[in-house]
This record gives C-alpha cells, structure tokens and sequence, in this order.
C-alpha cells in the first residue's frame, strides 16, 4: 500500500471544519467592516457584527428546533453543561428551592465532574445505572426524581457508544413534575433530528466543532418562555442575558451558526450515508470474529462501539496507527487514562473494556477508506491474536491460577493444556 | 499517547521469539503470570538442553506494545544462558535494552514472574528425570 494517510475514524472527537465556514470566520475576521464588537449598537461596524451574530442564532435554534433568543453562546459544550448544571442547581440552592440533581453513570466528563463539584457545594446526586445496551428507561428517571430535585441531565446521544437516549419520551414522562431538564446534544445536533421546543426541555448543550464547525464555540439553550433563569458562571458586561457575559466572538459564532445551517441542509443525506458506512464497517469487521459491539444497532449513525476479543486495545492501536485514527478504550502507557466509565457503567468486563475501540466516521468517509481500515484492523487482529496469551470467548482468563493478584503466577504445563 | 521508543516498536512489530514451540528433545518449562483484567497476561516457555542452558525460550502475551515487545526481549535475552545466570533481577535490563520509561517496568514485573515460574517447572523437570 502506498503511504496514505490515516484514514480519520475519530469524527465523534472532532470534525474537520467545512471550507464554508472557514469562509465566512475569515470574513469576520479580517473583512473591511469585521472589526465592531457585538455589543456596540451604536455605529455600524457593530450593528454589523450583530447582525452576524443574530443571523448565527437563528441557524443554531433552527437546526434544533428551538427558539433563537433560547440561544446562549459558550465556548463548548464542556462549559455550556457546566453552565447548565451548576447554573440551575446553585440558583436553586441559594433560594432553599431543592438540591437534588439525577443524571447517569455514562455521561460525558463535563456532566459527570460537574455533579461532583455541585456534591462538595452541598448537592445530594443520583446517577442512574444503564441497562446492559447502554439505555435508560424512562420510568427509572421518573422514580429517581425527588421532591428536592432540581434538574435531570442526561445525555442525546452517547459520545463513546452512540446509544441513543430517548429525549422526547424522558421529557414527556417528567412533564409532570417541576423539574428542569437538560440535554447534552453534542454528539446528536445534525446527526439526529431534534424538537427542542416540542419536547419541552428546558436546556440543550450543542458544540460547533463536533458538526464540522469551529472548536471553541458552543451554545447553551436556555429556555426563554417562561423564562428560566440560572446563576451564571462569571460576571461581568451583561451579554447574552447576563447567563454569559464577555464580549461575542463574532467569527466563531458565525462559523457555528453556518456549520448548523449546512448540517440541517443535509441531515437526512448525511445520516444515511452514515448509517450505510456503519454497517459496512460492522459487515468487513466482523468478519474476524470475536469482535463484540458494545451499544444497541439502533444507535447514532457515526458511532461503532466495538471489543475485539484476545487483543489489548493499546497493541491494536499501535498496529493500526499508519492507517486510521480512532479512540481506544483504555490506554495504559499514558499515566492519567482510566477504561472507559461509559463500557464500565454498562458492565462490560474490563477484560473486553481494554479491547475496545471507538469507530466515528463522517461527512466525508468513503466506502474505500471504510474497506482500508477493515484490511488494517482485520491484519492487526491475525497477527495480534497469533500470538495472544488469550483465546478465551470472553477475552477472559485461560487455565488455571495458582494464587490470585496481579503477580499470580502459575507454575507447570497445566496452564497450556 | 504511543509513546513507545523504537526499540520497544522494533520488537513489537517484529518480535523474535513469539509463540510457544514445541519442545522435543528439551526439559521444557512452562509458567504464566499477569491477569486480562488488569491489562496484561504472558505465558512462557523454556528449553532445556542436556547442559543445563536454555536452548529455546518462546512466548504468548496479551498486553500492550510494551508488555510484547519485553516478552520478546526477555525471551532473546535467555537463549543460551542458565537458570543461574538469570538470578538477576530483569526490570533493569529491560528499561536498558528497550528504552522504557519507568511507568511501564510493572509490565516488566509481570514477563519476569512467567519466566521464572517457567525456570522453576523447567528445573524441578529436569531434578525428576535425574532421579
């Protein structure tokens, strides 16, 4: 094979930014009129950054079907679930209004880190444990919630296994309880179609960089109507309601607005091209047998969860680095990396949890990067498993130990029989 | 994140001594140490010749780029040695030869503990056929 370069699988980490947007962030970055700051109304080069920025707003709630003025900028979706999170239950803290919060044990790290600092501030927090596929049944929301719970965070679609929470049936079942509800969608917004408004959440995280746009800008939909109001996170000129104050990143702002707009354009397009690169991925995968997918089929059409059994994931990793560039479970050579929460929470054994790898594919994913990636992985895996301590179903233990712990040792030809 | 030295990637992705061989003609020494869960496994095999030295050491590992290509190294390193010769603790040597740096000796830890244990089936072997 010629020295290609990687094929990129990592599209649930992030996407390239489509040329387009980088079109329009150069124009509000270095236009003749760019210059004006958002918030000066008074001459016409900020009038002009304004508009850009409302122009932004409607792409962003339209795509999600949500009302513009819902629409507060962040810098991601990591602060826009910290400003939701710690916004609503420290705003209801302070007024003696519950301090309870529920969300789930699979929830991305800007969820789950910001229960635990709400913990420390006094917060009581219930994390749900999924079932096996990784989905949560509403009713075990429902019995979760408190007469002090303040809000339900939970997640659209899982970032590491693409299982789908369902929003609007989660959202119909707490409607009859005064609870706020967020959502972290940045893994779903353009992938899935989404009725913010309809549902009737309260709270909507989105990210620019995850749908082709800009890494460094994101949104926090705050419902407007009735208004629900939360304590920011800084302080300072009264911008996007007081929720987020600071002065409006003009180009990266425009650039999320038109990478939303295009995903909407091409949701329906993009989402089956997705779905039919999954499958053909599973298809040529599979074939190696032993490979095991973590998540549900119905899952988001990006994501391919999958544990291949007699290898560690970290030797696979290195075997395929020439050739694709996907996230693996577990990596043991970088100090701070843990398994993955997400598998351990759904109660896939660690033994398969450092086998596992995450497959994103995207936009721009052809057939023939798909069938390259499956050669690679396929080779990989013959080569690894030649010569694996392991052929056990489960990725699991062989033969017998003598003594239990990380230094067991067992001695005599028992072990190879 | 694979911040592996070269060497380690040498003799991952060319490994020598890989597989368990068959023995005829050697008192053969088997041992096993290390657990799926906690990221690495290793089976080891030695050859005994009639002298004493190991003849032919082989290996199985279910680990990451380092705990192979130790396997591998530690295997190379025995042939041609004895029992004795080996007495000396191995983490040394290996972070030498492969360039490891100190957070991956435990895997280490665990190559030396399934070779031993193969030494120690390999010795009691050959006491046997003595008697």
């Amino acid at each position: 094979m010629t020295e290609a370069p990687p094929v990129y699988l990592d599209h649930a980490a992030t996407t390239p930014v489509d040329p387009a947007v980088v079109e329009v962030m150069m124009r509000w970055l270095s236009g003749a009129d760019a210059m004006g700051n958002p918030s000066s109304r008074g001459h016409c080069y900020g009038r002009g950054a304004a508009a850009a920025v409302e122009k932004a707003r409607q792409q962003v709630a339209a795509l999600v079907g949500a009302e513009p003025e819902g629409i507060v900028w962040t810098s991601g979706a990591t602060e826009a679930n910290n400003l939701a999170l710690l916004g609503a239950v420290r705003f209801a803290m302070k007024r003696g209004r519950g301090r309870h919060l529920v969300s789930c044990r699979t929830e991305h790290k800007a969820v789950l880190e910001a229960c635990a600092a709400l913990e420390r501030e006094g917060a009581e927090v219930t994390l749900l444990d999924p079932a096996p596929d990784g989905s949560l049944c509403p009713g075990r929301v429902l019995d979760a919630v408190r007469d002090d719970t303040v809000l339900v965070s939970l997640m659209h679609v899982n970032n590491e296994t693409g299982v789908i929470h369902d929003i609007a049936a989660i959202a119909d079942t707490l409607r009859s309880c005064p609870v706020l509800f967020h959502v972290d969608a940045a893994q779903s917004a353009g992938r899935l179609p989404l009725a913010v408004a309809d549902w009737g959440v309260d709270m909507v995280s989105l990210s620019a960089h995850k749908l082709y746009g800009p890494k460094g800008v994101g949104a926090l939909y705050v419902r407007p109507r009735p208004r629900l109001r939360i304590e920011p996170l800084a302080y300072g000129g009264g911008q996007e309601r007081g929720m987020r104050p600071g002065t409006l990143a003009t180009h990266q702002i425009a650039g999320m607005g038109l990478a939303c707009a295009l995903a909407a354009e091409r949701i329906d397009t993009d989402s089956a091209h997705l779905l039919a690169m999954r499958r053909r991925l599973w298809d040529r995968l599979s074939e190696a047998g032993g490979v095991v997918l973590h998540g549900r089929w119905d899952g988001a059409p990006h994501i391919l969860n999958v544990g291949f059994q007699g290898v560690h994931g970290e030797a696979l990793e290195t075997e395929l680095e020439d050739a694709v560039a996907i996230s693996t479970g577990s990596a043991c050579a970088s100090a701070d990396a843990t398994p993955s929460h997400v598998l351990r929470a759904m109660g896939v054994p660690d033994t398969l949890v450092i086998s596992s790898f995450r497959f994103s594919l995207g936009r721009t994913t052809r057939a023939e990067d798909v069938d390259r990636v499956a050669r690679s992985v396929l080779q990989g895996l013959r080569r690894l498993r030649s010569f694996s301590a392991v052929r056990g179903e489960e990725g699991g233990e062989i033969g017998t130990e003598a003594r239990q712990g990380n230094a067991a040792v067992s001695a005599g030809s028992k072990v190879l029989q | 994140m694979n911040a592996f030295s070269p060497k380690v990637l040498e003799h991952f992705r060319d490994p020598r001594r890989a597989g368990l061989f068959d023995g005829e003609g050697l008192i053969v020494g088997n041992g096993a140490s290390g657990h799926v869960k906690s990221g690495i496994r290793v089976r080891f095999r030695i050859g005994l010749d009639g002298s004493g030295r190991i003849a032919r050491a082989g290996w199985e590992c279910f680990g990451c780029p380092a705990a192979i290509a130790s396997s591998d190294w530690v295997a190379e390193y025995c042939e041609g040695r004895s029992p004795e010769e080996l007495s000396a603790p191995l983490p040394p040597l290996v972070a030498e030869a492969l360039d490891l740096e100190p957070a991956l000796l435990s895997r280490v830890l665990v190559v030396e503990d399934a070779l031993r244990a193969a030494l120690d089936d390999a010795t009691s072997s050959r006491m046997c056929e003595k008697r």
